[in-house]
């Protein structure tokens, strides 16, 4: 097997050699791989990627390194896509690491791993109250709060 | 530790985008950092309409995302659970003009919230008469001038609704063009990117601009045959930089004159046209005109991402039914390639009366759509949206295999009280025949054509918003229907009996279309309607879903020598009978799935894999 010319370094410092296909899923490191030459040796530090993250990040490009998505500009496209198996089983982690993975797939530009964890979380705020709300992400409301939205109750076409 | 409250604004936007309009509001009440974002998600895209949503359910692991596309305005839902459907046009409508008095008030209160707006769409032709929905839908109006908002859009399905208000003062991205309007006055804005035709507006046809041609991307012109050809004629003819920028267009072959055609397909950009929907037919069956088709330079339209189908005229006999579809697959075929929509409708005689009959061979135009079609979307790099937007409507004039729906078909307790149901109902209704002047018996055909069609209505298509490129944008609605009352369809009644028909005499005489001698009203309405129908339906196309995803087995107790053509790999000589394909759920080496969703009548059926590559299916109905 080839060695790969192109190797991430996390925040902390681990290194990941990957092969082009799969590095070129992330729109910011295909930028920067196209500033250097074919032949070049490649290093990228990701100063905003631990390497757990990094991990779980390069095992979902690896998997859909051949898959292709619709165009990001088309709103109608990306709403009638529910989550896929894959995507869903492999999102199927804590809390933390899910934030930790939207945050990363938003600095490496990927825009299909951060749609599908956007739609997950999309799911779970879903049918739930605010007080539910609340409880599953952890915060206090501010004060006042309920008065300030009183009038955001109007388009509710339920009955 | 990083939060949902912890993340950047732009992601949380990508978040909320998501939730549909009850979970904006939950979600905004939990903490100002999400109120803003939420409150702008929600005020962005607002569709008031008459029928409640038909709402996903989220407990499934295929849930698409429709219901965030719009924030809707409409009357009661209805509480099937407790058999409640609510009915009363005026309840209804007072209901609905409260909520826009209220959203008009908080629009007032709080000006930043009109900033948010960006499309207003009003659907269904129950409005213009209310003159209170009329008054709020002129404040709204005047509310976006004074606040100068610019909106993509503020769509007004129902021209009689439409020619109340006075929208030029708007900056619209998106126009509507009817019989009223004045040419000039819509294509001088520059804003305007999008024209929607209804009808051709009164003359005089001047020279348009020419820098309005550089931003308009998206022109619709009519369903009519006459007023497309017509509009073509005086208004794109003399001002043929109209297309020159074209991504979004609709074509009506004209089955009349072919040079028309080649003159409007050599002034379109084809290789810029990303969304195209084309009619094609001719009266009386024609076949000939169906090859007009080749004439767009398939080879130039590869960015084509949607495409929609439209038969313009009815195919009254089964078999050049299939002549036309193949005539379609053979273009989508050629430009398949970027394909993600696609979107077929059919136009079915009234009540599925076909020339030849409701006898036909339902299993060939089964393999047309569960073999052929999706044979050929596998060759596109995207996975694809399907809409057979009036499917079953097609499948409903094969009586042999609605006869078997209704009698033998599924057996479950639902199916069994709603087929129960309709069987029942064959029992004691006619329906007027307007060319035999008389009531006739239904059959099982007639009332699935009915049942059909209004389920096909529960989408916004091109009826509504004049095409099927978006169809979806709109969430589905829940419409209701009472089985009786055809307004909507035909205006045609139909009639109950206190006796079953199988009893009455030959010749009773009744000719009279409002001839009430012997009717009362029966307990079908619209309460089974909605709790039945459409999961009865859905039922009996589960089968050519699974088909589709190759989880049909087909006969279990054929032999492995009968029907090889069938299954053969491409490799069977050499390979033998060990290459008999087994339908075992994933792809086959002559088939692979790339389809996300098919929407057949209104009713939703989303596809996925299993980690393990079986196919598997969920529906929403």
């Amino acid at each position: 097997m080839a060695e790969s010319r192109i190797t991430l370094i996390s925040s902390d410092d681990d290194k990941f050699p990957v092969d082009q296909e799969v590095a070129e899923r992330s729109i910011t490191i295909k930028n920067v791989i196209n500033d250097f030459n074919e032949e070049d040796e490649i290093e990228v530090p990701l100063a905003n990627v631990d390497s757990v993250t990094l991990t779980r990040v390069l095992e979902w490009c690896e998997h859909h390194k051949d898959s292709v998505f619709p165009d990001e500009d088309d709103e109608d496209a990306k709403k009638t896509a529910p989550i896929e198996e894959w995507d869903r089983t492999f999102l199927r982690v804590d809390q933390q690491m899910l934030f930790n993975i939207i945050l990363a797939s938003n600095y490496l530009n990927i825009p299909p791993l951060r749609d599908s964890a956007c739609k997950l979380v999309s799911e779970m705020i879903q049918s739930k109250s605010p007080d539910q709300l609340k409880a599953i992400f952890n915060r206090e409301q501010v004060n006042g709060m309920e008065s300030q939205t009183s009038t955001s109750t109007v388009v509710n076409g339920s009955s | 530790m990083v939060g949902l409250i912890d993340i950047p604004l732009s992601i949380k936007r990508e978040i909320i985008q998501y939730l549909p309009q009850q979970s904006l509001l939950n979600l905004s009440l939990t903490n100002y950092e999400f109120y803003e974002p939420c409150i702008q998600q929600l005020y962005k895209h607002i569709l008031i309409q008459y029928d409640p949503i038909v709402k996903s359910n989220v407990n499934e692991r295929l849930t698409d995302f429709v219901d965030s596309n719009q924030s809707v305005i409409y009357a009661l839902n209805h509480d099937l659970d407790d058999g409640k459907v609510f009915e009363d046009h005026e309840t209804r409508l007072k209901l609905i003009n409260l909520r826009l008095s209220i959203l008009i008030e908080s629009l007032k209160f709080n000006t930043k919230l009109i900033e948010n707006i960006q499309e207003v769409s009003i659907i269904g032709n129950k409005f213009a008469d209310n003159i209170v929905f009329l008054n709020h839908i002129q404040e709204l109006v005047y509310l976006f001038e004074e606040n100068q908002i610019s909106l993509d859009k503020f769509f007004i399905s129902d021209h009689n609704l439409r020619s109340s208000f006075d929208l030029s003062k708007l900056n619209l991205k998106t126009r509507v063009i009817d019989s009223s309007t004045v040419v000039q006055d819509i294509i001088d804005v520059e804003l305007t990117e999008e024209l929607v035709v209804e009808s051709v507006p009164d003359g005089p046809y001047t020279s348009i601009p020419l820098y309005a041609s550089s931003q308009l991307t998206s022109l619709i012109l009519p369903n009519d045959y006459e007023s497309y050809w017509t509009f073509v004629e005086k208004v794109i003819y003399p001002n043929p930089q109209l297309l020159s920028s074209l991504k979004s267009f609709k074509f009506y072959f004209n089955y009349q004159d072919i040079t028309q055609n080649i003159k409007l397909i050599t002034l379109v950009n084809w290789t810029k046209i990303e969304c195209l929907e084309v009619w094609i037919g001719g009266p009386n069956n024609d076949e000939d005109v169906l090859s007009f088709i080749k004439l767009i330079p398939a080879d130039r339209c590869q960015k084509i991402r949607k495409l929609s189908m439209v038969q313009s005229f009815d195919y009254s006999t089964h078999k050049s039914n299939e002549v036309f579809d193949l005539a379609i697959f053979s273009f989508i075929k050629s430009v398949v390639s970027n394909l993600h929509y696609l979107s077929i409708e059919h136009s079915i005689p009234l009540f599925g009366d076909f020339e030849d009959g409701f006898e036909g061979n339902h299993l060939r135009i089964l393999k047309l759509y569960d073999s052929i079609l999706p044979g050929i979307l596998s060759s596109s790099k995207y996975k694809v949206d399907l809409y057979l937007t009036n499917f079953f409507t097609s499948l409903a004039s094969y009586e042999q295999s609605m006869n078997t729906l209704l009698w033998n078909g599924c057996k479950c307790s639902q199916c069994h009280v709603t087929l129960g149901l309709i069987d029942d109902f064959l029992m004691y209704h006619k329906y007027y025949s307007i060319p035999l002047k008389r009531y006739r018996d239904l059959n099982s055909s007639n009332i699935f054509n009915i049942v059909a069609t209004k389920l096909s209505s529960r989408m916004i298509g091109k009826d509504e918003v004049f095409s099927n490129l978006n169809l979806g944008h709109y969430p589905l609605r829940q419409v209701s229907w009472d089985f009786h009352n055809l307004s909507g369809l035909h205006e045609i009644p139909i009639k109950c009996y206190s006796t079953k028909l199988v009893d009455h005499g030959e010749f009773d005489g009744e000719d009279a279309i409002n001839d009430q001698s012997d009717s009362y009203r029966c307990k079908i309405n619209s309460y089974h309607y909605l709790k039945g129908v459409p999961i009865s339906i859905s039922h009996s196309l589960d089968s050519l879903i699974g088909t589709i995803l190759n989880l049909n087995r087909g006969n279990a107790e054929k032999r492995f020598d009968e029907d090889l053509n069938e299954h053969k790999t491409t490799n069977y000589e050499a390979e033998g009978y060990e290459a008999y394909i087994l339908n075992d759920g994933g792809d086959s080496e002559l088939m692979r799935l790339n389809i996300n969703r098919i929407s057949i009548n209104g009713i939703i059926y989303t596809l996925d894999k299993e980690l393990n590559g079986t196919h598997y299916f969920e529906k929403c109905v």
